[in-house]
C-alpha cells in the first residue's frame, strides 16, 4: 500500500490511465483493464473512497446518472509517486536483479 | 480562493428522535467554518440579508450571482427534510437553461447515494427525480460515512476546489 493505494490490484494502472486519458467511464476502464466488472467497481470504490478519483454524472445527458471517473489533485499526486517508483526500479535495475524487476513487472500487469 | 454557496437541509425528519444532537443547520454551520478557515469564501442562504419584496427564487438567483459563487455543495444526510434543497437544486437546474451554473458537488451520505458500477444511485426513495434532474448539470458526488467522515470529506473538498 501506498497513500492508501493497494499497488497489488488495478488500481495504479487506472488512476494512471485516467491521468493520462482524462475522465473515463465504467465501461472505457473495464476495458482497458480487461477485468471483471465487480473488481473494477471494488477497485473504483476504494479509490473513491481514498479520494484518488472522483465519480461527476455526465453532463447533458437524458435520465441516466450515469458517471465518468475523473482524476483528483490528491490522484495526481500519487500518479507522480507512481511514475517516481517505476523511475527508480529502472534506474537500480542492475542492483535490484534485472530479472527480480521483469519478473515484478509482469506480476504488477497481470495484477487482478 | 472559491465562492462556495453551502446548500442542504435544516431539519431533520423527526426532530423529536434525530439522528445526531446537532441539527442539519449546525452541521452547515461546522461546514462553513470549515471551508473558510480552508481559504474560501462561503455563505449560507440563512444568513443572507432579505431585501423587500423578493420571492424566494428572486433570493436565490440573487445570491448565486451577488455572491458570485463558483461552487455550489449539497450537504445530503439521510433523515432529513431535503424538500427546500430539491427545489434549490431545481432552480439550478432551470439556470442552466440561460447559461452557466457553478461547479456542483454533493457531499451525500453513503447511504443516501451511491455510485456502483458507473452509476450514480438515490438510496432514499423517491428522490431520485432531483437527482436526474440535477445529474444534467454534471454533478460530483463526495460519499461520506459517520459525522467524522463528513469533517473529512469537507477538508478533501476545501483543496480539491
Amino acid at each position: 500500500m501506498i497513500l492508501g493505494m493497494n499497488l497489488q490490484s488495478i488500481q495504479p494502472k487506472v488512476v494512471l490511465l485516467i491521468r493520462a486519458e482524462g475522465p473515463q467511464r465504467f465501461s472505457e476502464i473495464a476495458g482497458a483493464m480487461q477485468a471483471n466488472p465487480n473488481t473494477v467497481d471494488r477497485a473504483l470504490k476504494a479509490m473513491i473512497k481514498n479520494r484518488f478519483i472522483v465519480a461527476e454524472t455526465l453532463p447533458g445527458q437524458g435520465r441516466t446518472t450515469r458517471v465518468q471517473y475523473r482524476i483528483t489533485k490528491r490522484g495526481r499526486a500519487a500518479a507522480e509517486v507512481l511514475d517516481a517508483l517505476v523511475g527508480s526500479i529502472r534506474q537500480h535495475e542492475r542492483e535490484l536483479g534485472r530479472d527480480a524487476v521483469r519478473a515484478a513487472e509482469a506480476a504488477y500487469a497481470s495484477a487482478d | 480562493m472559491a465562492q462556495i454557496f453551502l446548500l442542504g437541509p435544516g431539519h431533520w425528519n423527526n426532530p423529536s428522535q434525530p439522528p445526531m444532537s446537532q441539527t442539519p443547520l449546525d452541521v452547515r454551520r461546522k461546514l462553513l467554518k470549515i471551508f473558510r478557515q480552508g481559504g474560501h469564501d462561503a455563505f449560507i442562504m440563512e444568513d443572507q440579508r432579505d431585501i423587500e419584496g423578493e420571492d424566494i427564487v428572486d433570493r436565490f438567483y440573487r445570491i448565486l450571482i451577488e455572491r458570485r459563487t463558483t461552487d455550489v455543495v449539497v450537504y445530503w444526510p439521510t433523515h432529513a427534510k431535503m424538500q427546500t434543497t430539491h427545489d434549490e437544486l431545481v432552480l439550478l437546474r432551470s439556470r442552466h437553461a440561460f447559461g452557466t451554473v457553478p461547479a456542483l458537488w454533493l457531499l451525500h451520505d453513503e447511504a443516501a447515494a451511491s455510485v456502483a458500477k458507473g452509476e450514480l444511485k438515490v438510496n432514499e426513495s423517491p428522490r431520485s427525480r432531483y437527482l436526474e434532474a440535477v445529474a444534467r448539470l454534471g454533478v460530483r458526488s463526495v460519499p461520506w460515512t459517520g459525522q467524522k467522515g463528513l469533517y473529512e470529506a469537507a477538508r478533501w473538498l476545501v483543496e480539491e476546489i
